[in-house]
């Protein structure tokens, strides 16, 4: 299965990121979730960045420690297994999207130091696009054929346009968001 | 500092003196959620203990207190609105104003329910938050500038788009007195002119950013709750028209109601609505959708002009206020002036209803030959001018020239300076401009404006429940015993009845930090039962509809004992003659008049408050746990001082004498 998001649809609520959080993290707080909108409101752009996920996965490539990203079999959804995960961070900067979230907290991950915060579909009844009104989010089996372009083709596309947006603005690039 | 008993709240709250740059981190005091909730209730709460009556809403003396309530950046459905508290310098009595977006839930996150600004900055400053950091920052070059202009630099220069704002634009730091507050993105706190009371502090703007959490004590059954609240507003009848249109469908629902202001209310329909109608903004002018946070309904839409004279406008939040206050009531029909208008006021931080009503006043004015050509400042005051309209907008917001200087005191108090009958023609009830909502073709909002305690006001009772006829609605909450009357907009019977229970109701919802737009007036899907089941649920705090009634009702009678220590009283829970002896002249509403003679002393008489003087009772006031104030409010009177304050507030009141052929 697959979360397949329109930017077009999405109005920027954010109820998909506090939903989010609360599943995964039990604290209404979106610097937590698995989902982010990026959102440049001058020009009118709302991006709900979330994992697929895709099928190069670099993620699980980039990944040092055995057995702490992994594809569950039920959904296909990429999801890490907080107990192995070092808080490394390779992962974060190899996902292209930007769906990979840092996290440095004590207590947690292998080292109770830190761990990665991503999506994992809340194990096939994903809760963002439950909430989110528009029908931005999408939970379906096939990604749709976007003129010959892939869901994550256009994705990236669309990351790198609001990337260069958001640096004009003064923002960093998203791959690593640090969250005390 | 030992934790807060209850999830749901922040637990802390910011003490910021302006004076001294002193920042305090307080815990929040566990009386003050329990008795106030939050936001509006606590906002009151601090306004009552610590800013005594005598205090000029524009002196250091005064307090800006912002706030946010227990259910803002949770799960209900828009939990986005955050209350700003202070005395209005509009109309020098309570003041509030409250905005959705996307600031409250940031404050929350970086781990403040309240900011309480006291004192003034020696020069312009801005509060920077981010999480645990917090500090006053030189503002100096933001002073001057808009505040779409403020919002960027401010994020540009700490790098981080994410920072969400609350800012004046130029009318506020004039202290033009119907200034707003512009919080993230593009949604105002803009009644009771608050922009003045930050400009008067020298506070350009307020910058937060939060990573924080926000703990809930029940997670699994406040889920359930919201899921089910968003799910049944998703499926509300009235749902896909308040999406596809916002605000912006009631002016064609309006008007053949004759509840259409047009001509600064001489009339109840405009011949040009289909012009400025919600259906036409949006088939000409649509860019997008958007929302506050959480909102299913997003009533916020992005409008563009494509092309004529303002190609390249693109705004946001047009709401069906202002289509009326800047197009009927003072007769333009052109939209995309409008439009213009409303990225202005937008901008320079107008409230879009005091200024189009201010401006209608000035037109009515002229026309009846009380402003001369040469008290125009050379601008032609002809109805539906409309590049007069955006010249006198920028006037105001710039306090320039003579003219420009004089409207942006507001309606009310021009005309006690222009004297000569002037106020026969503003609009106005305790100094604030009436909005476009008139009490003959709906006697309930008639109602809703003299009790308000903020001035003439649709939103503090907001009875929508007779507006265009809700009946499934008002039987779920009030029982069919009290139908037909309850929803026909011209039947002034049970309209007490749904006046108190709306204000005491938007007191809780103003004080929780959810939205009356999203889902308990408008969409009512939740009221009472379900609110108090939010609040306990986000929280654990033990609450029922009960307990809930009474804390609305606290924080609704201690508005009005507020006002009663600035000299308000019976005398000054009045509409202007148009509305309580013209009969309405157009649609359903025509020959009606608003009988307020009919529904005041009933709701005088379910509040608890005396038929003579307007004051709450002794026993009321004890019921709500107010007796102080009782004894307060008596010894203040007693003492004469509240004649004395209210000899000063500054506004001519409403004309309600005799009807001549020269009116």
């Amino acid at each position: 299965m697959i979360i397949y998001a329109d930017a077009l649809k999405c109005t920027g609520c954010r109820a998909c990121e506090v939903f989010c959080s609360l599943e995964q993290e039990g604290l209404a707080n979106p610097a937590r979730s698995g989902i982010r909108v990026v959102k440049d409101e001058p020009r009118n752009l709302f991006l709900p960045l979330v994992c697929p996920p895709c099928d190069e996965k670099a993620c699980i490539a980039a990944c040092a420690e055995p057995g702490a990203l992994r594809v569950m079999p039920e959904t296909g959804a990429v999801a890490i297994v907080e107990a192995l995960c070092t808080g490394c961070s390779k992962c974060v900067s190899a996902c292209d999207i930007g769906a990979i979230k840092f996290l440095r907290q004590t207590g947690r991950g292998k080292f109770g130091k830190a761990v990665v915060v991503k999506c994992n579909q809340c194990r096939g009844a994903p809760w963002c696009v439950k909430m989110c009104e528009p029908g931005a989010l999408q939970y379906i089996a096939e990604a749709p054929d976007l003129n010959g372009q892939t869901v994550f083709e256009r994705l990236r596309a669309a990351l790198k346009e609001s990337e260069k947006i958001l640096a004009e603005r003064g923002g960093q690039p998203r791959r690593r968001v640090k969250i005390k | 500092m030992t934790a807060f008993p209850y999830a749901g709240y922040a637990g802390r709250y910011l003490r910021v003196n302006l004076t001294t740059g002193k920042i305090e981190t307080l815990p929040l005091p566990v009386e003050w959620a329990e008795g106030y909730l939050g936001g509006n209730g606590i906002g009151t709460k601090i306004l009552w203990d610590e800013v005594p009556p005598q205090t000029d809403p524009l002196s250091p003396d005064d307090k800006l207190i912002v706030a946010t309530g227990p259910l803002c950046g949770g799960l209900m459905p828009n939990a986005s609105r955050l209350e700003f508290v202070s005395k209005s310098p509009l109309t020098g009595i309570y003041g509030d104003a409250n905005a959705g977006g996307h600031f409250g839930p940031e404050l929350k996150y970086a781990g403040y329910d309240v900011i309480v600004f006291e004192g003034r900055a020696r020069a312009p400053v801005y509060l920077f938050i981010r999480d645990d950091r917090v500090e006053l920052r030189d503002a100096a070059h933001l002073w001057g500038k808009g505040g779409f202009e403020t919002e960027q630099m401010i994020q540009k220069e700490n790098r981080d788009p994410e920072i969400k704002t609350a800012v004046i634009g130029q009318a506020g730091e004039k202290r033009v007195r119907i200034a707003a507050i512009m919080v993230s993105w593009r949604r105002h706190a803009a009644r009771s002119g608050l922009g003045a009371v930050m400009g008067a502090k020298n506070l350009k703007a307020i910058a937060v950013r939060g990573t924080r959490g926000i703990r809930i004590a029940e997670p699994a059954a406040h889920r359930a709750l919201a899921f089910q609240m968003h799910s049944q507003i998703r499926a509300n009848e009235f749902f896909a028209g308040v999406h596809r249109f916002g605000t912006a469908g009631l002016v064609s629902l309006m008007q053949p109601m004759g509840r259409f202001p047009t001509k600064n209310f001489q009339y109840g329909s405009f011949d040009g609505f289909d012009a400025i109608s919600g259906e036409t903004l949006r088939e000409a002018h649509l860019v997008r959708d958007i929302s506050c946070f959480t909102c299913p309904v997003g009533c916020d839409k992005v409008y563009s002009v494509m092309s004529g004279e303002f190609a390249g406008v693109t705004t946001s939040s047009v709401e069906y206020e202002t289509l009326n206050a800047l197009g009927a009531g003072v007769m333009n029909r052109n939209l995309p002036a409008l439009l213009k208008a409303n990225v202005l006021c937008d901008d320079w931080g107008l409230d879009t209803i005091s200024a189009g009503r201010t401006i209608s006043f000035a037109m009515e004015l002229v026309e009846k030959g009380i402003l001369s050509r040469a008290d125009c400042d050379g601008l032609d005051l002809a109805w539906g001018n409309y590049r007069t309209i955006l010249e006198l907008l920028r006037r105001i917001a710039f306090r320039e020239g003579a003219l420009g200087n004089l409207l942006a005191e507001g309606a009310a108090r021009a005309a006690k300076m222009i004297g000569n009958g002037a106020e026969r023609y503003a609009m106005h009830v305790k100094g604030q401009e009436i909005p476009s909502q008139d009490g003959r073709a709906q006697q309930s909002m008639g109602l809703a404006h003299v009790t308000s305690s903020r001035g003439a006001d649709h939103l503090k009772a907001f009875p929508v429940l007779d507006e265009t006829g809700y009946p499934s609605e008002a039987v779920r909450r009030y029982g069919k015993q009290y139908l037909p009357e309850l929803v026909d907009p011209l039947a002034t019977r049970y309209k007490a009845m749904l006046v108190k229970d709306g204000e005491d109701f938007g007191a809780v919802i103003d004080s929780c930090g959810n939205c009356k737009s999203g889902g308990t007036f408008v969409m009512a899907e939740v009221y009472w039962q379900e609110q108090a089941e939010a609040i306990r649920t986000m929280t654990g705090m033990p609450m029922d509809a009960d307990q809930l009634r009474t804390i609305g009702e606290r924080i609704y009678n201690l508005q009005r004992c507020y006002n009663i220590l600035h000299g308000i009283t019976r005398a000054d829970d009045v509409l202007p003659w148009r509305f309580t002896q013209i009969p309405s002249p157009s649609g359903n509403a025509k020959g009606s008049i608003c009988h307020l003679d009919m529904m005041l002393p009933e709701y005088y008489a379910r509040r608890g408050w005396d038929a003579e003087t307007g004051f709450p009772n002794q026993e009321t006031l004890a019921r709500l746990g107010l007796a102080e104030a009782w004894a307060r409010i008596n010894q203040a009177v007693a003492s004469g001082a509240t004649q004395e304050i209210r000899a000063r507030l500054g506004w001519a009141a409403p004309y309600t004498g005799p009807v001549r052929d020269d009116l």
